[in-house]
């Protein structure tokens, strides 16, 4: 699975793309789980972070695939 | 409603907000601009730089456009907000609504502009600050560590 970072954790974890092997379909809970297992850094800033999947924010119960589009949304601040 | 969304890395001209095609029509044209301020966190800056997650960004914008057409019911919303780097004084965004009636013109961009700034995937940085991850030898050393795959293309 592909996972797209933008902003601060694109500084974090030096890139603005990351792999996982996960191919799903998973839970929220059990893709950060495996998530945090190869960037623990990212452990820090958990509570900060949303998940969208294809465009848009997931909800708990959201399961994700491989061919999904997966994003790790800090904070935003536009405007 | 009719909609319009763009994120542009060139200056937003003050052309903006003209169109004819409510002439007669429209009772209120409402316009905002969302300026850069010469300071940020207590420290004086040039600019600052906008990064979006656009196909995002833009999907959510529409959405956010969409629900408020019933409760707001405007004739038009035009929204443009910049990427890159934005000088100081400069305009990061810029609305204009045109609607029958100023009220529902002003609750539309008072409610568009605070969902905004909650839900829509667009940052802001000060290019000159310090960044806090790479402040202290535990967060060096953590991103020394990460391996990235290859950018994509």
């Amino acid at each position: 699975m592909k996972i797209l970072v933008f902003a601060h954790l694109k500084d974090v974890l030096g890139c603005s793309q990351i792999e996982c092997p996960i191919r799903g379909p998973v839970t929220l809970d059990a893709f950060w789980n495996r998530l945090l297992e190869d960037y623990p850094v990212l452990s820090e800033h958990r509570q900060t972070l949303r998940v969208s999947r294809n465009l848009e924010f997931v909800t708990a119960d959201a399961l994700l695939s491989e061919n999904d589009e997966i994003a790790l949304i800090p904070p935003v601040s536009g405007g | 409603m009719k909609i319009d969304i763009e994120l542009t890395q060139a200056r937003i001209s003050s052309k903006f907000g003209a169109s004819t095609e409510w002439r007669g029509k429209a009772g209120a044209l409402v316009e905002f601009s969302g300026l850069v301020r010469d300071e940020e966190n207590d420290r004086v800056i040039a600019s600052l730089d906008y990064e979006a997650y656009s196909t995002m960004a833009l999907k959510s914008m529409r959405g956010i456009l969409e629900s408020l057409a019933l409760p707001y019911p405007c004739l038009e919303v035009r929204v443009m907000h910049r990427v890159g780097t934005v000088p100081a004084s400069e305009a990061a965004i810029k609305v204009a609504i045109w609607a029958r009636h100023r009220t529902e013109a002003f609750g539309l961009l008072a409610t568009f502009m605070d969902r905004l700034k909650k839900e829509v995937p667009i940052w802001k940085r000060d290019p000159t600050a310090p960044h806090p991850q790479l402040r202290d030898a535990e967060s060096r050393k953590k991103f020394s560590l990460v391996q990235c795959p290859e950018e994509p293309a």
